[in-house]
């Protein structure tokens, strides 16, 4: 083939050009350690690409998420054992009221750190999560739940907030407080027993409990005792119940048990009625009431140890109750590592796939380099070669 | 001996010549469009003499330039695809770059306005988050607008371009009509010899034209060149020229079309040269992808707005729109004789197709054509206020009177991207809380505890009116003390356009309270809700979601550079092979020329040589005469 001068320096040119445009993309590669400068070079990857870095945007969400209602479970599992253990001071407290040994000024001292543990528990229920928000307010977070001396309100909500942590699973990052705090009933949660305060007998209660719940309903009675005889009245004063008594006896009645000792003095009456929402500050306050009513008479102490008992109870069941709030919290903490391993594996996951699409393979574009560079450099030693030969210089 | 003579003599001339075109082949060895000359020699034949033909000499016959015009031609057809492909790589890749980077591109800004919505959800009152909303926001529609701008630059750019390129294409059908002109008479004048010189400079601007647009040529006898453009019309017609406009399109919506002799609309018959790439990318990527951005700016706004709608804000009112609403570009025929006006509003973006339409009267009804392949689409509702055309997501409202066969184009969603704006500027009025919650009262003694309670029509005017649920039973409630409503567990309680689940068996007495969240609530019901959008299918009849739409912006924009990028290279391979074809033909090649310079040389020396011989011969006969 025929070949023209021109066309000999501009086919050499223009491969030079053509090398040095893929030397130029290489060393764009190698200082970017990307393999995609653009989506041109890889559409359906790049088009997945986006997707993937959509998924590890969405997985550091969930993180944050995580991080956020792992604080706020973390501050609430810290007041509730608190809380817990405060309840069990109460609750010591309660019991040596209940010994009988107490005298006017102990009972005084008593009653004084039970008004303090109740303002106390009042401060860890108005705990905030260190950046002003309190955790058990619901979504009424800006200002203290619970205030009050006699009587505490809850100027909160039961609203809880969901965080999503995964793509399908959500996580409450508190509890409300009347949820934590209030949601308590008196009695042992179903009915109530109060001595009358005008017995002279030393009958107290010593046990009362649920046989049959579905016979229990709810009514208001009232025990009476008479002439070695007990009956027992519903709020119709109709007779339910009634026979001889004998000390010790477990009196049975509507899927109830109720087990008094002591001897019960002629005319002396005990109530029993349904139990009342109650929450855990009035329980407490309960107690120092009766600290402070005299226990001067046998007859006395059997009132007040019927309503140690059933005070004791109630507290039982709301140490009970905050257990079973730690455990919920418990278990969404748990719910969080599960979900941060869950999102992690899957990050890694997608930051695979990620890397296979766009990194570029080092080893792969040094071989690549080198052998441009050294087409390039045989391209224009080839150029200079050739273009010196000119038939005119040897004319 | 005067023949020997003149034969010398014939030699001599005819080797200057052909020294002449050699010297003009090298003088012109860099001169773009050069074809190569050479003299075509041929013996001269002398008289009859009684013995035979005794020849009389060389002589040159004529300049002959060595091209083919078959060559000719391809290299125009190759010149022209390849201007084409160059033209619509060069554009793609710059959209390319634009999307594809992560500067320039919509996956920062997105990724930021998610990673703000999700810090909303777990922060709900927090001051900070809800700025960082609203800063996320607005860098997101900033971004929009951006990339909207920057398409719509591109187009102006094509729309210069076209006028621009048009121009040159007429101009240089003036050159060949003039050149035209100038080879018949410079033909005429030499006695049929080829003005060579001036048919290169012919195919040169013919060169030039095809890679402008897409042409045809056929030669004449007399030796003029006819230009046709693709669609047949004649741009050079012997030694006339006529002339390639650019004008507005017939709806004024700044869209640039080609116009012959500024008459017919050759717009849609034109293709290859550097306007068929520009047409061809206006049509096949810019229009798509600036549709495609405004759908999903309209699909964001229309998501975002819906959702922010059935929230509560921090001053206890339900959400207000969050974005500005987007609403469509209409553009009325100027050839209209009616009076009527059409607004376009965007009804329902997961319908949205991302097509241009043309909407018609026909002097009862209107029609909808899809502008992209003429097909009709069908239309619901009468165009007023009350009752507007409904088709595609779009919904049209018709004001005045309009005439028979007035034309309308639509362009729903292609300005859209430059429309999104963040409505709001106080962070209080980010609707994070839910409008309503719900309450167990303490003292109830059933089992039945709240599942939940959701917002399923926030246009509810009593939505934020408290309720109070008093169950009457297990099975009944009352609602607000009236009435005695059926429960059954696992049915949603429904009232007011919210709906409350409850899990468990309520008992006898048991009450649940429903009332607004009122202002400053943390509640993140909606802000989860809205967070919750980075995965809804909001396109496509809920089918993609944004980051969907988004990649396949990235992914239709790489596809279309990566494929022109391989046709630029083609393309330059089939016109490099052409080009080497007529350079091989038609190239100068200096050694040769030094060789045929040598040749020539030695040839003329030679004849000089038999002059000198010739008087030699002539200077003996005299000197045997004068003895």
């Amino acid at each position: 083939m025929r070949v023209s001068t021109s066309m000999l320096a501009q086919g050499a040119v223009g491969q030079l050009q053509r090398q040095q445009a893929a030397l130029a993309k290489t060393q764009l590669q190698m200082a970017t350690g990307q393999r995609l400068t653009s989506a041109a070079d890889d559409p359906s990857g790049a088009a997945s690409a986006v997707g993937l870095d959509h998924a590890q945007a969405q997985f550091q969400r969930y993180q944050g998420s995580i991080d956020a209602a792992r604080h706020r479970l973390g501050l609430e599992e810290n007041v509730l054992a608190d809380s817990g253990q405060l309840l069990q001071r109460v609750r010591e407290l309660a019991i040596q009221l209940n010994s009988g040994t107490q005298s006017a000024q102990t009972r005084g001292v008593i009653a004084t750190e039970l008004r303090g543990l109740r303002e106390q528990l009042l401060g860890y229920a108005n705990s905030d999560d260190g950046q002003g928000r309190y955790l058990f307010a619901g979504s009424q977070d800006g200002s203290a739940p619970f205030a009050g001396n006699g009587t505490v309100s809850y100027a909160g909500d039961q609203q809880q907030r969901l965080l999503q942590v995964t793509n399908s699973r959500t996580v409450a990052d508190t509890d409300p407080g009347s949820e934590v705090f209030q949601r308590l009933r008196d009695g042992n949660g179903t009915f109530t027993v109060a001595a009358d305060s005008a017995n002279t007998g030393v009958a107290r209660l010593s046990g009362a409990r649920v046989t049959d719940l579905s016979l229990w309903d709810g009514g208001s009675y009232t025990l009476g005792f008479n002439a070695g005889n007990y009956e027992i009245r519903d709020a119709g004063n109709a007779v339910v119940t009634s026979g001889a008594y004998s000390e010790g006896q477990v009196l049975s009645f509507r899927g109830i048990d109720l087990t008094l000792s002591g001897a019960p003095a002629d005319g002396d009456r005990f109530s029993i009625g349904a139990s009342s929402q109650q929450d855990v500050f009035a329980q407490i306050e309960q107690l120092a009431r009766i600290a402070e009513t005299p226990f001067d008479t046998a007859a006395q102490r059997a009132q007040n140890q019927t309503a140690i008992h059933q005070s004791l109870a109630s507290l039982d069941a709301a140490t009970l109750h905050l257990t079973d709030v730690r455990a919920a919290v418990g278990n969404r903490l748990a719910v969080l590592d599960d979900a941060e391993s869950q999102n992690g594996a899957q990050e890694v996951e997608v930051a695979t796939a990620l890397s296979n699409i766009r990194d570029l393979d080092y080893a792969e574009a040094a071989t690549r380099l080198s052998q441009q560079l050294t087409a390039l450099q045989a391209a224009q030693q080839t150029f200079a070669r050739v273009q010196g030969l000119s038939l005119f210089d040897y004319l | 001996m005067s023949d020997l003579l003149s034969i010398g003599v014939s030699g001599l001339l005819a080797y200057r010549k052909a020294l002449d075109t050699a010297g003009h082949n090298i003088a012109n060895v860099n001169t773009a469009g050069y074809s190569r000359q050479r003299v075509e020699l041929g013996s001269r034949m002398g008289g009859p003499q009684g013995d035979g033909y005794i020849g009389a000499g060389v002589s040159s016959n004529t300049v002959k330039r060595l091209a083919d015009a078959l060559v000719t031609t391809r290299l125009q057809g190759d010149s022209s695809a390849y201007a084409r492909a160059e033209t619509f790589s060069g554009l793609a890749s710059r959209v390319d770059g634009w999307l594809s980077s992560p500067d320039a591109g919509l996956t920062k800004p997105l990724q930021g306005f998610y990673d703000a919505l999700s810090g909303l959800s777990a922060n709900p009152t927090s001051a900070a988050s809800r700025q960082s909303l609203l800063a996320g926001a607005d860098s997101l529609s900033d971004r929009f607008n951006s990339l909207q701008g920057q398409f719509d630059g591109l187009e102006s750019e094509v729309n210069q371009r076209l006028t621009q390129t048009a121009d040159e294409v007429t101009r240089y059908a003036q050159s060949v009509a003039e050149l035209n002109e100038r080879i018949v008479l410079a033909k005429g004048q030499a006695g049929g010899q080829p003005p060579n010189d001036l048919l290169d400079q012919r195919d040169a601007l013919i060169k030039e034209i095809a890679t402008r647009i897409g042409i045809t040529t056929t030669e004449q006898d007399d030796g003029g060149i006819n230009v046709f453009t693709g669609s047949g019309q004649a741009l050079v017609l012997g030694r006339q020229a006529n002339s390639l406009t650019v004008g507005d399109d017939a709806y004024g919506s700044g869209r640039k079309e080609l116009f012959f002799s500024g008459g017919q609309n050759i717009t849609a018959q034109t293709s290859g040269g550097v306007i068929g790439g520009l047409l061809d990318f206006r049509r096949e990527l810019l229009d798509p992808l600036k549709s495609d951005l405004g759908r999903m700016a309209a699909g964001l706004a229309e998501a975002m707005n819906q959702q922010h709608a059935a929230g509560m804000d921090a001053r206890g009112q339900l959400g207000g729109d969050f974005f500005s609403d987007i609403a469509g570009s209409v553009y009325a025929a100027r050839a209209n004789s009616g009076t009527a006006a059409v607004g376009v509003s965007l009804s329902d973006a997961g319908a949205l197709t991302g097509d241009n339409y043309t909407l018609a009267y026909t002097g009862s009804s209107w029609q909808l054509t899809r502008a992209r392949d003429g097909s009709s689409v069908p239309l619901t509702g009468s165009g007023t206020a009350g009752d507007p055309l409904q088709a595609e997501g779009l919904s049209l409202v018709v004001s005045g009177a309009p005439a028979a066969g007035d034309r309308y184009l639509l362009k729903p969603t292609a300005q859209a991207g430059s429309q999104l704006r963040v409505a709001i500027t106080d962070p209080a009025r980010i609707a994070a809380a839910s409008p309503v919650r719900v309450s167990a009262a303490l003292s109830n003694s059933g089992s039945a505890a709240i599942g939940g309670i959701s917002v399923s029509d926030p246009a509810n005017t009593s939505l934020l009116s408290g309720v109070n649920i008093q169950f009457t039973s297990a099975s009944t409630y009352s609602i607000n003390g009236a009435g005695s409503y059926a429960y059954s567990a696992g049915t949603p309680i429904a009232v007011n356009g919210w709906s409350l689940n409850l899990n468990g068996t309520p008992a006898t007495g048991d009450s649940f309270q429903v009332a607004t969240n009122g202002a400053n609530s943390s509640d993140n019901g909606n802000a989860r809700a809205l967070a919750g959008l980075s995965s809804r299918g909001i396109l496509d009849g809920g089918r993609s979601t944004l980051t969907a739409a988004q990649s396949s912006l990235v992914g239709r924009a790489g596809a279309l550079a990566q494929q022109a990028q391989l046709q630029v290279d083609a393309q330059a391979a089939v016109k490099a092979q052409t080009e080497a074809e007529q350079s091989s033909m038609s190239g100068v090649n200096l050694d040769e020329e030094a060789a045929d310079l040598v040749r020539y040389q030695q040839a003329y020396q030679a004849a000089a040589r038999v002059i000198a011989i010739a008087n030699e011969v002539f200077q003996s006969l005299l000197d045997a005469a004068r003895r």
